[in-house]
């Protein structure tokens, strides 16, 4: 059974004064199988936290059906087994810490008898178990993130939906998000992560989906991304940088400079060649010669700027 | 179930820390107080100014508890973003708005209590007997504060403000209170016909607050009957159900966006 089942998902709001309707979601359908960890890229305002917000239910879907482990999406229970953490999470300032992971394990069906040992776990998992009669109020950002993670996990869900788990961070903290992201992946917990820090989802997820400006663009296998549309090839050569650049810089796409020599970067395999070939005849010192392999960052690019470019 | 618990004992624990409590009770403690030197001006009434006052104090108070407190209820969760957390729990939107309508009713009944209790202590030691006459009023204010609950959870989930919200709450307790003239006015045959049948509908519209306001039958020794009891019950909790589901189908419809 899939773990969230997305189909022909639209959304759209009237606006209050024209009353016209504007696309916030253009139609898409996605699958996201149990126990896989899933990226949900996009740019600022690409539609990503939307996209969350129609899945928990907190906006009414124009159009399309969503269900979560086969539940329709409208149905509460629906929800028993999803552990959710917001961009910002936001917590009642009067509670403690204690207290407000003891409401949403109250939430979530949690008896009251294993309450206080969840709560010990999974203050100890996230790093807060120092701070657990402190008031919400007075923690720091990155705490609260943390209070965010561990309200999330206190019922062991079997969904993980993170909303760009990792805003308000320290390096430190990241690291052991990422650790215990890793550890509930490697358990079968499905990870359903939006970001835009993409070396964070290129190191925990199986796939990506790339959503701009509400149209889902793609949906991609990290083991196995496209790279014809970003593949180029890089030639690093040494000797007369002046004379390296007036015979080999015309068909380059970018030129480098450093210590070891000129890196010239070329679109195509044939232009590399010749530059190749000429390198050579010219008796330069070749330094490299490799094809680069696309990676997530460039195809992200490629797909939002080329569309956005596009659509100006 | 224990969901909805859950979300009631938060929604008292928020308002037992939140300085509004104190700071309506102490309003109410000093000017009881007060009450005892301005009671002198009468001869031989003390006792029954003194309870007509604080009665009446008790529940401006305990109202106005419930305006401030109440209004800013839903409209905080949706400013301060906490609503998100709570909805992506197993938990209806149902179950979100009923458990927040016990929470603050618990609260204000308690406030109110507290006020009684502090009411009969005062008027005891003035009078010199422990006569447990304010006593009387209690459950008809509770059914009155359970109609105004359920009003300000109703308003709450057609309006975003809270000044706007407790405006609402405010005047529909004045109205409610004021529900006598209201039908004085509908029988006036001077009056456009139109007019009266706005003022009819108003009049069954708006809840019987006036009804279940015995103070001033309580302090001349006139103590409400058990059939009263009872039927001032059921038409609270019919009025409160009925607000109720209103506020559940608008909240249902809210989009969190």
């Amino acid at each position: 059974m899939n773990a969230i089942d997305i189909d022909q998902l639209q959304y759209s709001i009237r606006d209050h004064w024209t009353y016209q309707l504007k696309e916030l979601l253009s139609p898409f359908s996605l699958t996201i199988g149990a126990g896989e960890a899933f990226g949900f890229l996009g740019h600022n305002g690409a539609g990503k936290t939307t996209t969350i917000k129609c899945i928990l239910g907190f906006l009414c879907a124009t159009h399309g059906k969503i269900s979560i482990f086969g539940v329709d999406h409208r149905n509460p229970e629906s929800r028993s087994d999803v552990g959710y953490l917001s961009e910002q999470p936001y917590f009642y300032d009067y509670l403690t810490v204690r207290e407000t992971l003891g409401f949403f394990a109250a939430l979530s069906g949690i008896s009251n008898s294993d309450t206080k040992r969840k709560i010990e776990t999974i203050a100890e998992k996230v790093g807060i178990s120092a701070r657990l009669d402190q008031r919400m109020r007075s923690l720091s950002k990155g705490l609260i993130q943390r209070v965010g993670l561990a309200q999330a996990l206190i019922h062991s869900p079997k969904l993980l939906i993170l909303d760009e788990p990792f805003s308000g961070l320290d390096p430190i903290g990241r690291r052991e998000f990422r650790d215990i992201f890793i550890e509930l992946k490697r358990a079968g917990t499905t990870l359903f992560m939006s970001s835009h820090v993409l070396p964070d989802v290129e190191f925990l997820c199986d796939r990506v989906s790339i959503l701009s400006q509400g149209k889902l663009r793609g949906v991609f296998d990290l083991n196995n991304l496209p790279s014809s549309a970003t593949a180029s090839f890089e030639l690093t050569v040494d000797g007369d940088r002046k004379a390296i650049r007036d015979t080999l810089g015309a068909t380059t796409t970018k030129i480098n400079e450093d210590r070891e020599g000129l890196r010239l970067v070329y679109p195509s395999e044939i232009s590399a060649n010749a530059a190749l070939k000429s390198a050579l005849a010219a008796g330069y010192k070749i330094i490299g010669y490799a094809r680069e392999r696309g990676n997530l960052e460039e195809l992200f690019e490629s797909l939002v700027t080329f569309k956005e470019g596009a659509k100006r | 179930m224990s969901s909805l618990l859950s979300i009631a004992i938060n929604t008292h624990r928020e308002a037992v820390r939140s300085k509004v409590l104190y700071g309506c009770l102490a309003v109410a403690f000093v000017l009881l107080g007060i009450s005892s030197t301005f009671s002198s001006v009468t001869v031989g009434d003390e006792i029954r100014l003194i309870s007509d006052f604080g009665l009446a104090l008790s529940s401006l108070v305990a109202v106005g508890f419930l305006v401030i407190s109440g209004s800013r209820l839903l409209a905080q969760e949706l400013t301060r973003r906490t609503i998100y957390n709570i909805l992506s729990r197993p938990i209806s939107r149902t179950a979100f708005v009923v458990g927040k309508f016990l929470g603050l009713l618990t609260t204000t009944v308690t406030i109110s209590a507290l006020l009684y209790l502090g009411l009969w202590i005062f008027v005891s030691l003035m009078a010199g007997n422990w006569s447990g006459l304010v006593w009387y009023s209690f459950l008809p204010q509770v059914f009155e504060l359970t109609i105004l609950c359920s009003l300000v959870l109703l308003f709450s989930s057609l309006v975003v403000t809270p000044a706007l919200n407790g405006l609402f709450v405010f005047g529909a307790f004045l109205a409610g209170r004021c529900t006598p003239f209201l039908y004085a006015f509908t029988q006036d045959t001077e009056i456009p016909e139109y007019l009266r049948r706005i003022g009819t509908l108003l009049y069954w519209a708006l809840p019987h607050l006036n009804e279940l306001y015995v103070a001033n039958d309580i302090v001349y020794g006139n103590v409400p009957t058990f059939s009263f009891i009872i039927q001032s019950g059921v038409y609270s909790g019919a009025y409160s159900c009925a607000c109720l589901v209103i506020a559940c189908l608008f909240f249902k419809r809210k989009q969190f966006i």
